[in-house]
């Protein structure tokens, strides 16, 4: 028996009612339910109408993807698993399982805005999400743990006991067999694959047109000499280079037209000043102007510690409504100001544009003085945007090819000898090596025309 | 030059370029910078875990947005990338000086050996306890660096117990 879940990517995602019995179950818990409250992209609807996705379906078509990729490496289980209580051989059902119970709650600590919030209430997703799996409090650590017959049958106690760890350490990359990371995160992963295509066809942009079934089918595990013989990813060279190629170039693509989009970038710009002014308020001891209050995120302002069960109760939904209280009801001017542009899609708008610059000098200088006469602190209106805060980093053609942690795709052609992709294919090298990089400013949308015109432009 | 609009992350790093004078390769920056965080440094770049261990993208992306901006020489001398100060920034505010004698103890050290330190701070951040088990982890995860182990978690434990105060 199946349970399928219908998908605009895959079609139709099948899960065995008994084989994968542990994840349907972990797809029921709360925490996993929690997800479809928690969009993809963060703002990215400010941009795109429809871009409406959430991490709950790109969490299920990731744990699919990463099953798919497994059941086509030609495995050789002889790799023991060491661990406090001694070593664990697993069978190949039982690590594809591990493996797609890893994919399904990759994402699963991802907060509110995801990486907006996270920047500036300095969270982390990926520790959270540890937490959520190891804390004895959530759903999912006592689904995995369950004193359960049915589920014995799937994964005996004695192996899934170590589930939990195991998936941290997965997620960690720390996990013995490096291969099982990757599948999960890499420079080509499950992950990726999946949010590439969610988020185009999401977003309804025609870019991220790749491959996939084919770059699967032409994956395998190998030995990669350039990185001491460690068991890892490796891709068919004379087959799958040009669809490996159309898979970087859709990443190119995203990048530039939907993650690093100017308006999205504004939008999240508008979500981080409204974040840096609550946290003035709250230092400030003028935390009474914030009407209403929210305890958990007043506690992440203050820097204390909050619980699994706390964090688990913030998500987009919980943060809209009170973005949406505080631009009617919040006793603080710039607060209302700034959670008003949100509510009402006023994102800041974009000065200038630069690539591989430094905004300096005088021009800088006559925007602080013009905000000080206005007795107003720049920050939540005047903000600059590198491209090192993007979220998705485009760090496989921005990295250095000559460089000791340059990203690797690693081909085999039929000799076995291995290439990187960006040494095998011209078209992604001569990418990697012109890929521009910008910076942008930004400024409040009521100060625009007095600040363009100070700055002469 | 006027004002200088850079934000927190950029100007600690070329604080930190500044104390050491030079900073020979990748890998060595970003375990240093790793290896301060965890010391308790306010660097806010996140680390996540490569083949060599802790790795920073953001951390790479400022280093090479600081090269691009002029701020910080690269010079390729052999595999290696070293880095400077360039002359085109006098906003030194010496924010590491009260901490020299680390940051020299930690730079006067082999790359592979801050690489093995960095991997031992990290397994300890997950969660990992036992000395014995995060040294067999170490050796699967860094194999070649096998026989380096012993020594350099010794000087894992010299630096864990620097006080920085």
């Amino acid at each position: 028996m199946k349970k399928v879940f219908r998908d605009p990517i895959y079609n139709l995602i099948a899960f065995d009612k008994e084989k994968d019995l542990l994840l349907l179950r972990l797809i029921d818990t709360t925490e996993f339910q929690r997800l479809r409250r928690i969009r993809q992209l963060g703002v990215s609807w400010i941009t795109y109408p429809t871009a409406e996705h959430t991490r709950f379906s790109h969490s299920i078509g990731t744990a699919f993807l990463a099953g798919k990729i497994f059941d086509k490496l030609e495995l050789n289980i002889a790799d023991n698993l060491n661990d406090e209580d001694g070593e664990h051989t697993l069978s190949r059902d039982q690590l594809k399982l591990l493996l797609q119970t890893t994919a399904l709650l990759h994402d699963i600590g991802h907060g509110p805005f995801s990486h907006a919030f996270e920047t500036v209430m300095d969270q982390n997703h990926e520790e959270w999400s540890v937490k959520i799996i190891t804390d004895k409090s959530t759903h999912i650590n006592q689904v995995i743990l369950a004193d359960d017959k049915e589920l014995d049958e799937v994964i005996p106690y004695k192996i899934r006991k170590n589930f939990p760890k195991w998936i941290c350490d997965i997620l960690n990359g720390v996990f013995d067999l490096h291969y099982i990371k990757e599948i999960i995160s890499s420079q080509l992963d499950a992950d990726r694959m999946d949010y590439l295509l969610r988020d185009a066809y999401m977003c309804g942009v025609k870019y991220a047109r790749f491959d996939l079934d084919w770059i699967i089918n032409n994956l395998n595990i190998g030995e990669i000499k350039h990185e001491n013989n460690r068991k890892g990813i490796i891709v068919n060279a004379e087959k799958g280079i040009y669809s490996l190629e159309s898979f970087i170039i859709s990443r190119y693509h995203m990048y530039e037209q939907v993650y690093f989009h100017k308006t999205t970038r504004a939008a999240e710009k508008l979500i981080q000043a409204i974040f840096m002014r609550l946290k003035y308020l709250v230092d400030n001891k003028e935390e009474e102007k914030i009407i209403p209050r929210e305890d958990t995120i007043l506690a992440l302002l203050n820097k204390d510690s909050i619980s699994v069960q706390e964090y688990l109760k913030l998500d987009d939904f919980l943060l809209i409504t009170y973005i949406k209280k505080w631009s009617e009801e919040s006793e603080d001017k710039i607060l209302r100001h700034l959670c008003s542009n949100f509510i009402n899609r006023n994102p800041h708008k974009l000065v200038s544009e630069s690539e591989d610059n430094l905004f300096t000098g005088e021009e800088w200088e006559s925007v602080i003085n013009f905000f000080r006469e206005k007795q107003l602190d720049y920050k939540y209106f005047y903000v600059i945007d590198y491209y090192t805060d993007v979220p998705y980093k485009n760090d496989y053609l921005f990295g250095k090819k000559t460089s000791e942690d340059a990203g690797h795709i690693w081909l085999k052609d039929n000799k076995g000898k291995l290439t990187e992709l960006a040494e095998a294919s011209d078209i992604i090298k001569s990418l990697r090596n012109n890929i521009k990089k910008k910076t942008r400013v930004y400024c409040d949308r009521k100060f625009y025309k007095e600040l363009k015109e100070i700055m002469g432009g | 030059m006027g004002f200088l609009m850079l934000n927190d992350s950029f100007k600690r790093l070329l604080e930190l370029v500044a104390v050491n004078g030079k900073i020979e390769g990748r890998k060595r920056f970003q375990k240093l910078v790793y290896i301060l965080k965890q010391k308790g440094f306010d660097f806010t770049e996140k680390y996540t875990y490569h083949y060599y261990g802790p790795y920073s993208a953001t951390l790479q992306m400022e280093i090479d947005y600081l090269v691009d901006s002029g701020l910080l020489r690269e010079e390729q001398v052999g595999e290696t990338y070293e880095y400077t100060l360039s002359e085109e920034y006098h906003e030194l505010e010496g924010i590491f000086d009260h901490h020299k004698d680390l940051i020299k103890i930690l730079n006067d050290k082999p790359a592979r050996i801050l690489e093995l330190i960095s991997v031992f701070f990290y397994l300890e951040d997950k969660g990992y306890k036992d000395v014995d088990i995060i040294k067999k982890k170490t050796a699967i995860l860094k194999p070649e660096l096998r026989d380096d182990i012993e020594r350099a978690f010794k000087e894992y434990l010299k630096i864990k117990n620097y006080s920085i105060n």
